[in-house]
């Protein structure tokens, strides 16, 4: 197969590393997006789990970002309002948003899982196309050297 | 290189390219409206399992506003219904762009063919 590349075939492999690298940038993006996520549950999880020690009417401070924190007091430490997406949030017990959270946050690890895996697949695949691509440049470098 | 293509050949690139980004912007929308319409449909399953008298708000803006159950649930199915509806015509207009492409592809195989070989 290595013996006489033509432009057309070289062109496909080409074309096809592009692709794997377009792919691979798209799956480690969103590899990002899950990380994020899955901190984000983890985050309200710990969250929750420290309000079972809270009291009501207990003091605390509401982060608003960058550091900065408005006064509030817990007005009831066994309900949390749960995002569910498209904009709407649902009132639940304690335990049923830690229940959703803990649900959610495994999603997100097997997908994790499953975009890791082909990840790895993709790597495979480019590095086959490289080292084809790397056997015809060292052949063309040795033909052009004989030529000389 | 293209500057030694005939012109007919050089439109036929230009078209096709053009096509990929009609296609590629085509893509990124449908993307988008099939997260939102996961996310849709995922709050209308929320909203239904919850009990009648279960208490929700919606955002507005960077605040939760309480909200009545069943009409976000009627707000939320006739926002799955629009974004279904805008799926189906944006999968139409793949398969149309689709079918252009093919075809573009096509001619320019043909023109290429037609083409006198260089002399080496």
């Amino acid at each position: 197969m290595t013996e006489a590349p033509g432009e057309e075939e070289i062109g496909q492999l080409l074309q096809a590393r592009q692709q794997y690298q377009a792919e691979a940038e798209a799956i480690v993006r969103q590899l990002g997006l899950i990380q994020l996520s899955t901190e984000g549950c983890e985050k309200a999880l710990s969250t929750i789990k420290a309000m079972e020690s809270a009291e009501e009417g207990q003091k605390m401070l509401v982060s608003i970002g960058e550091g900065s924190f408005i006064r509030a007091r817990i007005e009831s430490r066994d309900k949390v309002i749960l995002g569910v997406g498209a904009g709407v949030s649902i009132e639940k017990t304690t335990s049923e948003a830690e229940e959703d959270l803990t649900a959610r946050k495994a999603q997100l690890v097997e997908g994790a899982n499953k975009l890791n895996e082909t990840l790895m697949k993709i790597d495979q695949e480019m590095t086959k196309v490289q080292s084809v691509l790397s056997e015809y440049e060292r052949k063309a470098a040795a033909g052009s050297e004989m030529v000389v | 290189m293209s500057a030694e293509l005939p012109p007919q050949i050089q439109n036929q690139i230009a078209q096709i390219q053009q096509i990929q980004q009609q296609a590629q912007a085509l893509l990124n929308q449908k993307g988008q409206i099939e997260m939102m319409l996961r996310e849709t449909k995922t709050a209308v399953k929320e909203i239904e399992a919850s009990d009648e008298g279960a208490v929700m708000y919606k955002s507005a803006g960077e605040v939760l506003l309480r909200a009545d159950r069943s009409a976000l649930l009627e707000e939320l199915t006739d926002k799955k219904d629009v974004l279904d509806l805008r799926l189906k015509t944006l999968n139409k207009q793949e398969e149309r762009i689709k079918s252009r492409f093919n075809q573009l592809q096509e001619q320019l195989k043909q023109s290429l063919g037609q083409m006198p070989p260089t002399a080496t």
